[in-house]
């Protein structure tokens, strides 16, 4: 302990701090990946459906999913921030805090997803789609028992890409407002020239994206049956 | 077996539109394949063959011409009535086109989810469907545990999960090794007769309707050049496609290559000649050349020699070289066509196979 108090001084008196920190960014992640999680998971089924030679082929709605992903993933997300405020004090009632940071983090990571759903979908072989619709599956079986099964291990690798991303989002957020680890490395540590704060955040977010990532790849390995 | 047709189509068109070129892949083509019946379709790839067999279930819409299974109009069918006859019209594919992420007996048990069936009954099904097709013992496997003939045989099982009529093999055979081609065709042959089934066999490959098909279509551009039953197409065959896919299957033409390279160097003379000889049914069992010698003092020498059986009916192929005066040799052709046999000569030096 006496090293650690040697190698971080400000943060060792920082403890109560740091849990907050830790948990607020916690807090930001899982509620926006929740919300996040199911819009993206449903543009991107939209998306695959309805694509030219897709199971309910629909050119206009392909098209304007289409457009409104590429539109939300071309702003910047320090730009979306500011842009987004009133549609925030709408929801949430203020624009800042973290929850409030939940509402631009989940237009921020929602699109974002869509297309990593869309690209582990394209993945699930067009041959097994044909074998279940000559069986009689309808779109609603297809969906379910055929894209999301078959593209289950694609889809856990691209959920922890786009936490891992989120996690990114959370602490560029937080920094201009919304609280948490990356509010804690850059208002505290940086500004304050606390420099062992802002490394001690750092290692935290590490933590926690190793994490995400070992579990993540167990897992996507444990339903992976191709090989 | 009853003759009634189970598959009718009638005048099909299948246009394809792709960045402003318009494809026809079927052109007015009808087709009807009885209850029972082992209709095979053959042609080279690109030639319309599984274009068409998609428009018997609808995986493809015609442009024009109307479709008929078991008595329903298949392009009238609302989504929902569309789904519920397809589960009577089975399909494998070359790909064999099984889940990954599921397991021999749920891929098996997949075409009877949200069916009526209890979970028990499901389980008893999909064992049966299993031990009909030879894979109890792998229930458990996932596909890629598999060689490509035991994914085949899941694929068979679970295309006959429902108790199809009709079971469509979209070149099934196609990515398998001759053995395993053999032993999937002898399952699809069984099912035919154990079960009723009626089965459209697409094919490049004439070996594999040889074997068990009693009917076949020959496909080329998108039209159907030429179809019978099994004997008569392969016993006469007109159009040169048929002859070339009959000759490969036969493998005459292979025999006929090394024959003409050797021909050459025979020096053949007006004294002698070289015929392939074709006889089907009862002539097989006649000991002609022995006749042709004893009447007409014409020595046959057999170069190469082939018998099929056909449905039951052999068909024979000999290639020879005639010795003899040549009258002697006019009259002993004469005698086998009067025999019922089919005598074509060959010219060593034309490239062309007969």
């Amino acid at each position: 302990m006496n090293l650690f108090a040697k190698y971080f001084p400000n943060a060792v008196t920082m403890k109560s701090d740091f849990l907050q920190a830790t948990g607020e960014t916690l807090y930001m992640t899982f509620f926006t990946a929740v919300v996040a999680g199911i819009i993206g998971m449903a543009i991107g089924i939209g998306l695959i459906v309805t694509q030219p030679g897709g199971i309910l082929e629909n050119r206009v709605v392909y098209n304007i999913l289409d457009k409104l992903v590429n539109l939300c993933r071309s702003i910047p997300f320090v730009i979306l921030l500011a842009v987004i405020a009133p549609l925030t004090r709408l929801i949430v009632g203020t624009a800042i805090g973290t929850t409030a940071a939940i509402v631009p983090l989940v237009i921020g990571s929602a699109p974002f997803y869509a297309r990593q759903i869309q690209n582990a979908l394209s993945e699930v072989d067009r041959g097994v789609i044909e074998a279940a619709e000559s069986v009689g599956s309808g779109p609603i079986a297809i969906i379910f028992r055929v894209y999301l099964r078959e593209g289950l291990p694609d889809i856990i690798r691209s959920s922890v890409l786009t936490l891992i991303s989120l996690i990114d989002l959370t602490a560029m957020a937080g920094a201009i407002g919304g609280g948490g680890l990356g509010n804690l490395a850059i208002n505290v540590g940086y500004s304050r020239f606390e420099s062992d704060v802002t490394f001690l955040a750092m290692l935290i977010i590490l933590v926690i994206v190793f994490a995400i990532q070992l579990i993540g790849d167990l897992w996507a390995r444990k339903v992976d049956h191709t090989a | 077996m009853t003759k009634e047709a189970i598959i009718e189509l009638k005048d099909i068109d299948v246009t394809f539109h792709n960045k402003g070129q318009t494809v026809t892949a079927v052109k007015n083509v009808s087709l009807t394949v009885n209850r029972g019946d082992i209709y095979g379709v053959v042609g080279y790839s690109g030639a319309g063959k599984s274009t068409l067999v998609r428009v018997i279930n609808r995986l493809q819409r015609p442009t024009a011409g109307t479709v008929e299974v078991s008595g329903q109009n298949i392009l009238d069918l609302k989504a929902k009535d569309l789904r519920v006859a397809r589960t009577k019209i089975g399909m494998i594919f070359q790909h064999f086109n099984l889940m990954a992420s599921r397991t021999i007996a749920d891929n098996v048990g997949y075409p009877l989810k949200g069916g009526d069936l209890s979970r028990e009954e499901r389980q008893q099904k999909v064992a049966h469907l299993l031990d009909l097709v030879g894979l109890t013992e792998k229930a458990a496997d996932y596909p890629a545990q598999l060689s490509g003939g035991q994914k085949q045989r899941v694929a068979i099982a679970r295309a006959l999960a429902n108790d199809p009529e009709i079971l469509i093999s979209d070149e099934a055979t196609s990515a398998l090794d001759p053995k395993t081609t053999s032993s999937i065709l002898e399952l699809l042959k069984r099912l035919n007769r154990e079960l009723g089934l009626t089965v459209v066999l697409i094919t490049h490959e004439m070996e594999a309707v040889k074997e068990i098909c009693n009917k076949v279509a020959v496909m080329d551009d998108g039209e159907i050049i030429e179809r019978g039953d099994l004997v008569t197409i392969f016993s006469r065959p007109e159009q040169p496609l048929t002859q070339d896919f009959i000759n490969t299957a036969t493998q005459i033409n292979q025999a006929l290559e090394k024959i003409y390279k050797q021909a050459r160097t025979l020096g053949l003379d007006d004294h002698q000649q070289l015929v392939q000889l074709q006889y089907v049914g009862a002539s097989t069992d006649a000991p002609l050349i022995t006749d042709l010698y004893k009447r007409y003092g014409v020595v046959s020498n057999i170069l190469y020699g082939n018998v099929e059986i056909l449905q039951d009916t052999p068909l024979g192929n000999l290639i020879v070289v005639m010795t003899g005066d040549p009258d002697k040799l006019q009259a002993a052709w004469q005698y086998c066509q009067d025999a019922g046999i089919t005598i074509t000569h060959l010219k060593p030096t034309d490239p062309e196979v007969a």
